[in-house]
C-alpha cells in the first residue's frame, strides 16, 4: 500500500516545491558558456576578515558538543541554533558586502546545498523501502558476511542508507549473544562510514566533490586505500567474533523464518538514483543561469530525477515497511536544517580559503604541505566536526594553495590531474575518520540510537573513541599514511 | 535473625594470612562467616590506612560467632608474626549501583531484579526514573534522544554474604554499574 497523500510528510511536499522553484529559476536565464566567478571569490575572500568564519566553528561545534551535553534540549532546540548562527553571519556579510555576499550565499545554496540535500533524501527515501526480514543466527561467518554486504553497498546507496537497512537484521541475529557490542562497533567502522569511500554517493563528502567537479568514478582510486583499512578490519572482527562466540551459551533452536527482502523493487530506484548522478557527470548541456548562478543543466535534470526516484519509493512502497525500519522524516530534516546553517556560515570558511596567500586563512596553506598533512587535517577534523564540512573547507583550501585565481573547473582539472594524492588523502580522511567517533559521520549516530533501543549497551560518548576508534583505527590510519601519503 | 559481623585488620603477609584462614575454615569446616576480603569486591580502603600508609594490612570480615575462636588461633600462631591492629563490629553493609536503559524489555527485567531482593538485603536508597518522550520516537542523526528512558540510582544494604552474592549478579548485568560494596564499622 502506498502512502497516502494526507500521510505524505511536509518535508516531502517542500522537496516537490524545491523542484517546482529548481524549474522556475531553470526558465530565468539560459548561458551558453559557464562563466566562472572566480574573480569575485577571490576579492569578497581577501577581503573577509579571520573572525567571520566564527559563526562556521560555532555552527559545527554546536552540532558536536549540544547532543553531548543538552541532548534533550537540543533534540528541540537545533533549528534554532542553526538559524542563530546562520543569521549571525548572513545579516553583517550582506549589510558589509552586498551584491557579493548575495551572491555567493546563492552560489553555495543553488550549487552545493540544494542538490547535496536531494541526494540524501532520495537516498534515504528510497533505502528507508527496504527491509531485511527473516532469522538470522549471529555467528562469526554470518556477521562478518553482513559486514562485507554492508561495507559493498555502502558505496553504491550511501553510508546512511546500507546502516538503515542493515543495522536491524545484525542486531535481530545477535540478540541472544552476551558479547555483541564490538559486532555493533564495527558495523560503524566499516559499514557507516569505510566502505562509502568508493563513489559520491557513499558518503556526503564524496557528493561534495562530485558537485565541485570530481568525476564520479575519480573516488574509485581510493580502493587500495579502503581495502588496506577494510580487510584488516574485517579479519580482526571475524578473530574477536569468534572468540566471543566461543564463550557464548548457545540458544535452543527456536522457530526459523525465512529470510528475504521487503521492498527489494527499490533497488530498481535505487539504480535510478546511481544512474541520474551518473549521468550527470557525464552530459553536458550547458548552463542555467539561476539568479546570476551558473548551474549545469545536467544537475538540474539529476536532481529531477532524483526526486521523482523519491517520490516512487514512497508512492510504491508498503507503509508497513517504512514502519518495521521506524521510518520517519526527522533524520532528513535534521539534516536538512542543520546544513543549511553549516552551508551559510561556511561562506566566508571557502571564501578566504579560495584567496589563497591573499586571505586571512594562507597561513593554512603554508602549514599544511604535505598529503599527509592534508589527511590527518581533514581526518582529525572529521573525527569530532561532521565530515562534510571538513571535506569542503580542505578542497577549497587545495585549490587556494595550488591554482588561486584560476576558474573553478581549471583548478579543479589541476588537481585531479597535478595534485591527486592531495584530493585522495582529503577523501580519504574525511571519510575514514568520520568513524572515530559517534559524531564523525550521520549514520553513527543512528546505529548507537538504534541499538540502544534494541537492549545493546553502547559505550558512551568518550567510550567509543578511546577503548575502539583510537586503539583499533589509529593505527591503521598511521599505515595507510606510511604506505600512501608519505610523500 | 541478623547477622553480626566483625571487620578485622590483621598486620601480616597477606598470602600467609590467606593461607592461614583457608587452613582454619578447612579444619573447622566452616563454610560461612569468614571472608578473605581482598577475594570479593569489597572496599577495604579506609581513609585512616591510605593516611598512613598502610596498605600491606589485611582485612577480615568474620561473624560473631566465629570471631572469639578465630581471634584466638591467630594470637596462638606467633610464628607467623599477624598483629591484629582493629576488630570493630560492623554497622551496616551496603553497595551503590547505578543503571540506564533505553529498552523496555531490559527495564523490566531491572524493575523485577530490585523489586525482587535476595531475603536479608533491602533497598536503603533507591531513585528510579522512568520518562517517555514520543516526540523522540524514530530515529536521528544529529540530535539523537531516545523515546523511552529508565534509569536509577540506589543504595543496596543487608548481610554481607548476601550482598557479595548480589554483587556478583549485579556486575554480570550489561546495564548495571555497581560500585565496591562498602563496610560501616
Amino acid at each position: 500500500m502506498a502512502l497516502d497523500n494526507k500521510a505524505m510528510p511536509r518535508f516531502a511536499t517542500a522537496c516537490g516545491l524545491t523542484a517546482l522553484v529548481v524549474l522556475s529559476f531553470h526558465g530565468l536565464a539560459f548561458a551558453e558558456t559557464a562563466h566562472e566567478t572566480t574573480h569575485e571569490t577571490e576579492s569578497l575572500g581577501a577581503l573577509l576578515p579571520i573572525w567571520s568564519v566564527i559563526p562556521f566553528v560555532g555552527i559545527l561545534l554546536s552540532i558536536a558538543f549540544f547532543p553531548l551535553f543538552a541532548p534533550k534540549w537540543w533534540h528541540h532546540h537545533f533549528p534554532k541554533v542553526s538559524a542563530f548562527w546562520a543569521t549571525l553571519l548572513a545579516l553583517p556579510l550582506i549589510v558589509k558586502y552586498r551584491g557579493e555576499a548575495i551572491h555567493e550565499i546563492l552560489h553555495v545554496y543553488i550549487i552545493e546545498y540544494i542538490p547535496f540535500i536531494i541526494l540524501l533524501w532520495a537516498l534515504f527515501t528510497v533505502a528507508g523501502g527496504i527491509h531485511v526480514k527473516g532469522t538470522l543466527s549471529g555467528s562469526p561467518t554470518l556477521n562478518l558476511i553482513l559486514l562485507v554486504i554492508g561495507t559493498v553497498i555502502a558505496s553504491w546507496m550511501g553510508t546512511t542508507g546500507a546502516s538503515m537497512i542493515l543495522i536491524r537484521p545484525v542486531l535481530r541475529a545477535n540478540a541472544w549473544r552476551r558479547h555483541k557490542i564490538h559486532v555493533i562497533i564495527f558495523f560503524i567502522f566499516l559499514v557507516s562510514n569505510i566502505g562509502g569511500a568508493l563513489t559520491p554517493l557513499g558518503d556526503p563528502p564524496l557528493f561534495l566533490g562530485f558537485l565541485l567537479g570530481v568525476p564520479f568514478f575519480w573516488t574509485m582510486k581510493i580502493l587500495p586505500h579502503m581495502l588496506f583499512v577494510a580487510v584488516p578490519l574485517l579479519i580482526l572482527f571475524f578473530l574477536i567474533d569468534s572468540f566471543y562466540y566461543r564463550r557464548e551459551e548457545k540458544p535452543e533452536t527456536t522457530e526459523r523464518v525465512a529470510v528475504r527482502v521487503e521492498g527489494a523493487h527499490n533497488l530498481i530506484f535505487l539504480a535510478g538514483v546511481v544512474g541520474a548522478v551518473l549521468f550527470s557527470g557525464m552530459w553536458r548541456p550547458g548552463d542555467v543561469n539561476i539568479l546570476g548562478v551558473h548551474e549545469g543543466l545536467q544537475h538540474i535534470v539529476r536532481d529531477l530525477i532524483l526526486i521523482v526516484m523519491g517520490f516512487a519509493s514512497l508512492a510504491t512502497t508498503k507503509k508497513q515497511i517504512r514502519d518495521d525500519n521506524e521510518f520517519t522524516w526527522f533524520p532528513i530534516k535534521e539534516v536538512a536544517i542543520l546544513f543549511a546553517g553549516i552551508f551559510m556560515c561556511i561562506v566566508p570558511a571557502i571564501s578566504i580559503l579560495q584567496a589563497g596567500e591573499h586571505g586571512q586563512l594562507a597561513f593554512i596553506m603554508t602549514t599544511l604541505e604535505t598529503p599527509a598533512h592534508y589527511y590527518w587535517i581533514t581526518g582529525s577534523l572529521s573525527s569530532f566536526l561532521d565530515n562534510a564540512p571538513s571535506y569542503l573547507t580542505f578542497f577549497n583550501s587545495l585549490l587556494g594553495k595550488f591554482f588561486t585565481g584560476l576558474p573553478h573547473h581549471e583548478g579543479v582539472h589541476g588537481l585531479l590531474t597535478e595534485q591527486a594524492t592531495y584530493l585522495k588523502a582529503i577523501s580519504a580522511g574525511s571519510v575514514f575518520f568520520g568513524a572515530m567517533t559517534y559524531i564523525g559521520n550521520a549514520p553513527n549516530f543512528m546505529v548507537k540510537s538504534i541499538s540502544e533501543e534494541a537492549g545493546v549497551r553502547m559505550p558512551s560518548f568518550f567510550g567509543y573513541p578511546f577503548k575502539y576508534g583510537i586503539p583499533i583505527l589509529l593505527p591503521l590510519f598511521l599505515l595507510v599514511t606510511l604506505v600512501f601519503f608519505r610523500i | 535473625m541478623a547477622v553480626t559481623y566483625y571487620e578485622l585488620v590483621i598486620k601480616g603477609s597477606g598470602r600467609l594470612l590467606k593461607g592461614f584462614v583457608r587452613g582454619y575454615q578447612a579444619a573447622k569446616s566452616i563454610k560461612r562467616g569468614l571472608i578473605y576480603c581482598n577475594d570479593y569486591p569489597i572496599n577495604t580502603h579506609h581513609l585512616k590506612e591510605i593516611l598512613t600508609l598502610r596498605g600491606d594490612n589485611v582485612h577480615l570480615i568474620c561473624a560473631a560467632r566465629l570471631r572469639s575462636a578465630f581471634l584466638k588461633a591467630v594470637e596462638s600462631a606467633k610464628d607467623l608474626e599477624f598483629e591484629v591492629l582493629s576488630d570493630q563490629q560492623i554497622t551496616r553493609t551496603s553497595l551503590d549501583f547505578e543503571f540506564c536503559t533505553f529498552n523496555q524489555d531490559v527495564a523490566s527485567e531491572l524493575k523485577r531484579i530490585f523489586r525482587t531482593l535476595p531475603v536479608g538485603l533491602k533497598l536503603a536508597q533507591y531513585e528510579p526514573k522512568e520518562s517517555v518522550d514520543p516526540d523522540a520516537k524514530g530515529v536521528e542523526f544529529y540530535a539523537p534522544a531516545h523515546d523511552y528512558r529508565f534509569e536509577a540510582k540506589g543504595t543496596v544494604e543487608g548481610d554481607i554474604e548476601k550482598l557479595i552474592s548480589f554483587h556478583a549478579k549485579l556486575a554480570a548485568h550489561e546495564f548495571v554499574e555497581v560500585e565496591d560494596i562498602l563496610i560501616h564499622v
